[in-house]
């Protein structure tokens, strides 16, 4: 049993911890540190570009959008500063400064968007959906994973019928469990690679009928709000506001998360 | 006129006629006319009799009247001159210069043509522009602005002011249209109700000036944008004279008439920019120059005495757009409405001055109130860009006091007033620097390596549990298999046993449990039913297995040492030990050799 452990480790090791990579980690995790410093002494503008830097050299984490979103707050960028909280709450859904600090923000956004009204399941799969990162869901699958081999186990290796029993109920609720917690990961993994919003960044932008810069001018919105993607043409992107109203702008207005 | 006429037939008989030179002349009664009006052309015939009159042929040209006939008869130094007369009158249609062709007349059988003349035609408004030009010069309403390229909401003063020539008489002088001032937040400085004049000289002429309006105007859009004129309406008399142009300094005499005369001043243009980018979020929208000054009257009090803040902000700009700041006290102060002090004026033409806001305040506990910060921003227009200020070390402190602070009680309990823990100022949670991580971008944990590992592992897992169980249930239903394999392992408990009995000095038993061990092992290793075992049978197997010769032989003398020191009387002393090695010897030697076949 133990050998098998360590196949399993020795695999997800070699997997994630490419050398080269680990090693650049360590580097640029050095210049998140001297960013934060800038920032510690008012410098925003060195800890912006510090951050900004690592983000260009494919690195992110939540702490670092969170930090990014601060420099774009102190700088009076309050659209960007949006972008980068929101950014930094989807990798980390109870990231509660981020949560504090996205609000100020939103307070400078012009645009007031009622929401639509949705089903109230809708509401309770979002809270659910929010509860843990993907890393916790994909977690919580393995663990049912496992409650589903134990159950088996017992199913076919116990002689007492109670055993049994229990194995059967085991493997059913850890089956469930594991597709369940599976399902969510899957979810919130797609949504986070594919971008589904984008904060608007001009600070005003005539949202149009259609993808074309003679089409009517529908309404107006201004920097920091939030809108979904829908469909995309060229340098032109669907958009729709949280109350459902839709239109065309370009891609250069608005910053996808 | 009239007589002469009527004694012309008495004449044209009585006197005798008289060679005389033939001329036939044209005459107009005026030259120059404006469209409209018409003209009456006399034709002369002197020297004789004419008939058949043709009128000459017009064009653009109407007739306004029929050719009437006469005689002019004029006489002095004894020459009588006599004439016939063609008169009519003509009216032009268009304005410009006309040859009026010759017109023409029978005299003695022959076509007689008459001179040529010409006419002038002027419009109405170009025979009056010169008067309007000559008003112009004498009354005008000039504009005045402070500054024709502003930034959004700065300041600027646009004054409207009459200018009038003392000797230029004037009839009447109504407003006709006044500047909206679209686009534009305005202060009024002076409007026409309190108009009056002084008199002023400029240039060496006399005039008098009066200021129509005066207004600072704060710009509300950005762009190009357009005042609309001040328009005055004026009525100016003038006499007609018979010839030439009318003019305005004519003495008056018989009829009066008047010029409309609209006096205005063009429209003026203001180029508004918007303010640069870079605006703070507590921008307050003020554009100028300003101070700024928040202080409070006391910082050591006693509990339920006043405590006054002030903010002021002075200088020059729209001061009249500042709102009191909405500002959270801490919990425990009593705070009053905002009183708003004003000091504006705009004598100096700008609006400048200062506005101040009083918050008074009641504190209804002792200890330390900090207030939150109080921020203002405005626009310098001299700088040209955004100058903030603010004030975040505004704090007092408040003693016990000598009233007993009366502690309400509930329920005979004391209870203390509990206050949510409100924030002082809004400003963003710091950033972290402490266990800070940083990921490949894209990274999931979603499919990664470990996912899919641990997700299979309990499966392999399961797989190896259940097989392993199997095994073991196949090993137990072979029950030779078994029994070899326990050979070894009961042959060497026996031998442990006699190993003890040997020691304990129990010889006879030795021997039993030797030669056991060693019949056991070998019936066990080799399958031999109890029945059929003996010390020939058990040497067969042993060669059929293909032990070597040696190891046989060994295990014979083992045997026979064994059988006959059971059964020999009397003490065998180091006999028994060499028969206990030998026994360990043998029975691991065979084990050996089986187990590598």
């Amino acid at each position: 049993m133990k050998l098998i452990n360590q196949i399993i480790w020795i695999t997800a090791l070699l997997w994630s911890a490419n050398p080269a990579v680990a090693g650049n980690k360590a580097a640029w995790l050095d210049s998140f540190k001297t960013a934060n410093e800038h920032y510690q002494n008012n410098n925003y503008q060195a800890a912006l570009k510090g951050y900004q830097i690592i983000l260009n050299q494919g690195y992110e984490s939540a702490d670092l959008y969170y930090n990014l979103g601060n420099a774009y707050y102190k700088q009076n960028e309050y659209a960007l500063s949006i972008w980068a909280y929101e950014k930094a709450l989807l990798l980390k859904p109870d990231f509660e400064e981020a949560k504090v600090n996205l609000e100020l923000a939103n307070r400078t956004v012009t645009d007031k968007v009622q929401p639509m009204p949705r089903i109230a399941w809708w509401y309770y799969w979002q809270k659910i959906k929010q509860l843990f990162t993907v890393k916790t869901w994909t977690i919580l699958s393995i663990i049912g994973a496992w409650l589903l081999a134990a159950g088996l186990f017992f199913l076919l290796n116990s002689r007492k019928h109670a055993l049994k029993r229990t194995g059967i109920y085991l493997s059913f609720i850890g089956f469930a469990f594991a597709v369940f917690c599976g399902a969510i990961a899957m979810n919130k993994n797609h949504l986070m690679h594919n971008p589904h919003a984008a904060i608007v960044t001009t600070s005003n932008v005539y949202v149009k009928s259609a993808p074309e810069e003679e089409s009517a001018d529908l309404f107006v919105i201004h920097s920091g709000l939030k809108v979904s993607l829908e469909d995309a043409i060229g340098s032109w992107q669907k958009i729709k506001l949280a109350d459902g109203k839709m239109g065309w702008v370009s891609t250069d207005d608005i910053k996808p998360l | 006129m009239v007589r002469l006429l009527a004694i012309l037939p008495i004449l044209l008989c009585s006197l005798p006629i008289r060679a005389q030179e033939i001329r036939f002349l044209v005459e107009a009664n005026k030259k120059t006319i404006t469209l409209g009006n018409t003209i009456t052309l006399t034709y002369k015939f002197i020297g004789g009799n004419a008939t058949d009159f043709r009128p000459p042929k017009l064009v653009d040209i109407d007739y306004a009247s029929y050719v009437t006939q006469g005689m002019e008869v004029r006489q002095f130094n004894n020459n009588v001159t006599r004439a016939v007369t063609f008169s009519f009158s003509i009216k032009p249609r268009k304005t410009g210069e006309f040859e009026i062709p010759p017109a023409t007349v029978m005299y003695q059988g022959n076509r007689m043509e008459s001179d040529k003349i010409t006419i002038k035609v002027l419009d109405k408004s170009e025979a009056e522009k010169g008067i309007y030009e000559q008003i112009a010069e004498n009354v005008f309403v000039k504009a005045y602005l402070s500054k024709n390229n502003v930034y959004l909401g700065e300041q600027v003063k646009l004054t409207f002011k009459l200018f009038k020539k003392v000797n230029m008489p004037i009839a009447e002088l109504n407003y006709k249209s006044v500047p909206e001032y679209d686009g534009f937040w305005k202060e009024v400085l002076q409007d026409n109700r309190n108009f009056e004049m002084k008199e002023e000289l400029i240039d060496g002429e006399r005039f008098q000036t009066g200021i129509l309006e005066s207004v600072i105007l704060f710009p509300q859009k950005t762009g190009e944008v357009v005042i609309d004129p001040y328009v005055m309406h004026a009525k100016i008399p003038y006499q007609t004279k018979r010839r030439g142009y009318p003019s305005i300094f004519d003495d008056f005499f018989g009829q009066v008439k008047y010029y409309d005369y609209d006096l205005s001043a063009p429209a003026i243009k203001i180029d508004v920019k918007p303010l640069p980018p870079g605006k703070p979020h507590d921008f307050s929208g003020l554009v100028g120059e300003f101070t700024f000054n928040a202080a409070l009257t006391d910082t050591q009090v006693e509990i339920d005495d006043a405590v006054t803040l002030n903010i002021e902000v002075a200088g020059q700009g729209n001061l009249k757009l500042i709102k009191p700041w909405e500002l959270e006290f801490p919990s425990g102060i009593e705070d009053y409405p905002t009183k708003t002090h004003d000091n504006i004026s705009t004598s100096s033409g700008l609006m400048s001055g200062s506005r101040r806001f009083e918050y008074l305040m009641f504190p209804r506990r002792e200890g330390i109130f900090k207030l939150p910060a109080i921020r203002f921003s405005y626009f310098d227009v001299e700088q040209e860009k955004y100058v903030s200020f603010s004030e975040n070390d505004l704090s007092f402190k408040v003693g016990k006091g000598t009233n007993v602070n009366t502690v309400e009680s509930v329920g005979g309990q004391h209870a203390t007033i509990q206050n949510d823990v409100d924030f002082i100022n809004n400003d963003i949670q710091f950033i972290k620097f402490n266990n800070i991580n940083l990921f490949p971008m894209g990274y999931s944990a979603f499919l990664s390596a470990p996912h899919i590992a641990f997700t299979l592992a309990p499966f392999g897992l399961l797989f190896l549990l259940v097989f392993v169980r199997k095994k073991k249930e196949e090993e137990a239903k072979d029950v030779v298999g078994t029994k070899m394999k326990r050979a070894t392992s009961l042959a060497k408990k026996r031998l442990q046993t006699a190993g003890k009995l040997l020691d304990e000095g129990n010889e006879d038993a030795f021997y039993n449990e030797v030669s056991r061990a060693v019949f056991g092992f070998l019936s066990h290793k080799f399958a031999i039913k109890e029945s059929e075992m003996s010390k020939a049978f058990a040497l067969k197997k042993l060669q059929e297995a293909g032990l070597p010769q040696e190891l046989i032989d060994k295990c014979e003398k083992l045997i026979d040492d064994c059988e006959f020191a059971r059964f020999a009387p009397g003490p065998k002393g180091g006999v028994a030990r060499n028969i206990y090695q030998n026994a360990v010897e043998v029975i691991s030697n065979i084990e050996n050799k089986l187990a590598r076949q």
